[in-house]
């Protein structure tokens, strides 16, 4: 066995940051070929670190790295993309966020997955870029397919018979679509109507640049939002916590954002 | 680590570890050594430093105008008659305000939000202190309100939300400039930095 290079040079996306130390960062990065990793920037948060700028989160970075007895340290990183636009702009942040989060949730550490880095990668390119309403039901299924949660969309996935066109429904917690004929007991049931199963089929078989152009009409969106929500919540077992902070900015948008703020300390 | 089912730490003193061991970036390690500096300590400074944390608790509240940390409410800088009262400085902590006083370059008022948004850890606007900023601007003339969060990813986020809030209710609302920290090396500094130092660029 060859014992593997003391230093080494990796591109990453910065999904978070947590202050230890004095003046350290303890940082969570998704790599092309390590998957997530975590590793420490040594005085980072000093104004004068040649680090700083350069290791933020949501940011495309090139860094060298020791590896260490626990956690690898940082020695030196480059700003490959800082998607400018993401960060200046509320709704597209809010959205980031959310997708940082996400991909930190669902993945395992130090378990290389070169699809999941591509599709994040594409993810924030695209919000940097135009910010399609189909990207995020678009990521969040393509997420789920690639840490092997893909939902079932073709069968019934109580009885396995193909399923005849039409409107039906959806079990979050059996992970596909039912036929009309099988009701079991005890799962969360959701509507799936005809028009959102084809969009998933859609998002799931092309590449995205044919999805970036999909036209999705408001109730579509909605109702494959409330799908992708459930079934994430029972792949995590928890909440997306960036998710109340999306719905806040959106609807900071629509009405008064100030309702969003009282009317919210009922859950902590 | 549990020093309380360790028998030969002595009980106050696995007590004192333990609850050092709760304050922010303070490891075990740190927390033992602390705790052995203390047994070392004489009587009168242990007793004056349990006072002054006594003190602290007691004797701090927050300013009911600008939610600063302060022993009287309303505050020092709020109750001054010669600050500017149409300018409010958001800030993200108690500690960026002693930052710009040191400057002298700033006569208005502050509001401290105590924090910053940050998603992820469950720190979301309803958190911190942007309602009570909002029923301030009732019915007070404010004319400026300058956003002075860190410019970091979670300032940044902070700093928009708070201008999306508030832009129907103030017509002037600035953010500190971005540019290059003083002693850093252009070399160094990252795009964004640089890109946004090159827009705030001034005549010389
Ligand atoms: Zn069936
Ligand atoms: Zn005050």
């Amino acid at each position: 066995m060859t014992t593997p290079p003391k230093i080494y040079k990796t591109e990453a996306i910065v999904l978070k940051h947590f202050a230890i130390g004095e003046a350290d960062y303890l940082l969570t990065m998704y790599t092309p070929n390590g998957g997530k990793l975590r590793a420490v920037a040594k005085g980072a948060r000093r104004v004068k670190s040649k680090l700083g700028g350069h290791l933020e989160p949501l940011m495309r970075t090139s860094v060298l790295m020791t590896r260490g007895q626990n956690l690898d340290n940082i020695n030196q990183a480059e700003v490959m993309e800082g998607f400018r636009v993401v960060r200046e702009d509320l709704d597209r942040l809010s959205r980031a966020l959310y997708i940082s989060e996400l991909v930190d949730a669902i993945t395992p550490d130090e378990q290389p997955n070169y699809p999941i880095y591509r599709l994040l990668f594409e993810a924030m390119r695209s919000l940097n870029e135009n910010a399609a309403p189909s990207l995020m039901p678009y990521f969040q299924l393509r997420l789920l397919d690639y840490s092997g949660f893909m939902p079932e969309l073709y069968k019934c996935v109580e009885c396995g018979s193909t399923l005849a066109p039409g409107h039906h429904r959806f079990t979050p917690d059996r992970g596909g679509s039912l036929c009309d004929s099988c009701h079991p007991l005890n799962v969360s049931v959701l509507p799936l109507s005809l028009d959102t199963l084809k969009v998933l089929r859609f998002l799931q078989r092309e590449t995205y640049a044919n999805i970036e152009r999909l036209h999705l009409e408001q109730g579509t969106l909605l109702e494959l939002e409330r799908l992708m929500e459930a079934l994430l919540r029972h792949v995590l077992d928890r909440e997306v916590k960036a998710t109340r902070f999306l719905n806040q900015v959106a609807q900071g948008r629509t009405s008064d954002g100030i309702s969003t703020l009282t009317a919210s300390n009922t859950k902590g | 680590m549990n020093y309380e089912f360790l028998p030969s730490v002595a009980a106050p003193l696995a007590r004192v570890i333990q609850e050092f061991h709760k304050l922010p970036g303070i490891g075990p390690k740190s927390a033992q050594r602390l705790a052995y500096y203390l047994i070392r300590m004489p009587a009168e400074e242990a007793q004056s430093l349990a006072e002054a944390i006594l003190a602290v608790k007691e004797r701090v509240t927050f300013c009911n105008i600008c939610q600063n940390i302060t022993e009287n409410s309303p505050c020092y800088l709020c109750s001054h008659e010669s600050r500017d009262r149409s300018r409010i400085c958001v800030v993200e902590e108690p500690m960026d305000v002693l930052s710009l006083e040191r400057t002298q370059a700033y006569k208005g008022l502050y509001h401290v939000l105590h924090g910053v948004i940050s998603p992820a850890s469950g720190i979301g606007p309803e958190n911190l202190k942007i309602r009570e900023l909002l029923e301030r601007l009732k019915g007070n003339d404010v004319q400026e309100i300058i956003l002075a969060t860190n410019p970091s990813l979670e300032g940044e986020s902070t700093a928009m939300y708070v201008h999306r809030l508030l832009s129907p209710l103030v017509s002037h609302i600035t953010r500190l400039a971005r540019g290059l920290p003083v002693g850093s090396d252009l070399e160094y500094a990252d795009e964004v930095t640089l890109s946004r130092a090159l827009e705030g660029r001034q005549e010389v």
